[in-house]
């Protein structure tokens, strides 16, 4: 199915395509999403060669900072990320994990400093594949799928 | 300048340099290397040996401290104020901080908002790398090297936050690591898996008596009776006078104190007892460290 039939062309904004399934709930709560007044088009459960099934974000008049694509890259690792002008693509790159969020994870670990400061986490991909995040404050390391608070 | 926050910020030659160092001032060396300076102890928890010889450092290299053994009469207790202002008011008035704070990570974070080196006492379960630091001095004092040292540990090696610290670190050596450890305490995967492929031998032992003719040197942890599923299990992982019977002359134990029923008091007087000056090493060690950190401008 082509995915402009359901939620609609760009004029300028974003377009985050590949989303693993699922995925897409984040990326609208770090953008807040819910209490802004940009237009944006969600599809979701859409289907997909590479992934079987995706998500897909939209958003009219929309620019990221490097703090948001680093928070999304987070959740949508080989997303690809298109910026729109008057209609077309003029930028298009896939999202990678980031080494480093800021602000994004609330450490797990109750006695972390970081529950009275800002947050830090550093990631990687562990020999199993799995995706890891440190803390850069009390060098815990968590599998990410373990995270169940965020920051947004 | 920069101080210490964790012992993995060391590499292998900048801990040689400490360690040489400890010994030379373990030696008699004297040097006022503090002069003028004045150095802030803040313990925001209890604190005896890692206070006391971090201070009395101070003074022997000729500096002044300032600071507070119990946080309740600081206006982060009393008024409110955040840590991070806390932090960064305590760096206006000293050259230096040490400090020791319950929650992990606080001492990488007063080092972000300070603009003084800081040197970490012990930041809550995380790290304590001056511990470490004076727990490698202590096996290389008592056995005159660290390199192929056969080093049994023995307790709680799941949770006990110097077991973590000094693991990390003895990769550095080629040691041999007996684990002396129920199950349900022995060492995550993850940390076994980075000493193997930083090409350390280790093997896992159920009692100290299968092993204690193999070591020379034995590093013994708190017991928390809590984390044993039994009495008799616990009582498995105490040193006594028969489990002494036929180790090598060289051996030495280690443990970081206070101690509690793992290490009974009828160990003191076996020439094998090393736990009081292991402490005491705790003062040079720390001589090292402030005297580096004040000569090279840092510590790392």
């Amino acid at each position: 199915m082509n995915d402009r039939k359901h939620i609609g062309y760009i004029e300028n904004g974003i377009n985050l395509d590949h989303i693993p399934h699922g995925n897409a709930w984040y990326v609208m709560k770090i953008l807040n999403l819910f209490n802004s007044h940009s237009q944006a088009g969600i599809g979701l459960n859409l289907p997909s060669k590479k992934l079987g099934s995706k998500d897909l974000i939209k958003i009219e008049n929309r620019v990221l900072t490097q703090n948001e694509i680093d928070a999304i890259s987070l959740f949508c690792t080989g997303s690809t990320l298109s910026i729109i002008k008057d209609f077309k693509v003029i930028d298009k790159f896939i999202l990678e994990l980031p080494k480093v969020v800021h602000d994004v994870i609330v450490c797990p670990n109750k006695r972390c400093v970081s529950h009275q400061h800002v947050s830090k986490f550093n990631t990687f991909v562990n020999r199993k594949d799995i995706t890891i995040v440190k803390c850069h404050y009390c060098e815990k390391e968590f599998n990410i799928e373990d995270i169940s608070q965020y920051k947004f | 300048m920069q101080g210490l926050i964790s012992i993995a910020d060391l590499d292998k030659n900048k801990i040689n340099e400490i360690l040489k160092l400890s010994k030379l001032f373990k030696d008699g060396l004297r040097k006022k290397t503090l002069d003028g300076k004045v150095i802030a102890s803040c313990f925001f928890e209890n604190s005896t040996r890692t206070r006391l010889s971090f201070e009395s450092a101070v003074v022997h290299l000729g500096g002044s401290t300032i600071g507070f053994a119990d946080s309740s009469a600081t206006s982060l207790a009393t008024k409110g104020e955040s840590l991070a202002d806390t932090f960064k008011i305590l760096s206006c008035y000293a050259d230096a901080l040490i400090i020791r704070h319950p929650l992990d990570g606080s001492a990488r974070l007063a080092s972000e908002i300070c603009d003084i080196p800081v040197i970490n006492a012990g930041d809550g379960a995380n790290q304590h790398p001056t511990q470490t630091l004076l727990d490698l001095f202590s096996i290389m004092d008592s056995q005159g090297r660290l390199e192929g040292i056969k080093l049994g540990i023995m307790g709680d090696l799941k949770f006990g936050r110097t077991v973590h610290s000094l693991v990390e670190a003895v990769k550095w050596f080629g040691m041999q690591l007996y684990f002396i450890a129920p199950k349900h305490l022995r060492m995550g995967d993850e940390e076994l898996f980075n000493l193997k492929t930083s090409g350390i031998q280790y093997s896992f032992h159920n009692s100290l008596d299968e092993v204690a003719h193999e070591l020379d040197c034995l590093y013994l942890t708190r017991l928390q009776k809590e984390r044993f599923v039994d009495e008799v299990i616990s009582d498995t992982y105490k040193v006594n006078l028969a489990s002494l019977a036929n180790v090598k002359p060289n051996f030495k134990i280690l443990h970081p104190l206070p101690r509690q029923e793992e290490l009974p008091v009828e160990i003191d007087n076996t020439p094998y007892a090393y736990y009081f000056e292991q402490a005491q090493n705790g003062l040079y060690v720390r001589q090292a460290l402030l005297d580096i950190l004040f000569t090279n401008g840092s510590i790392d």
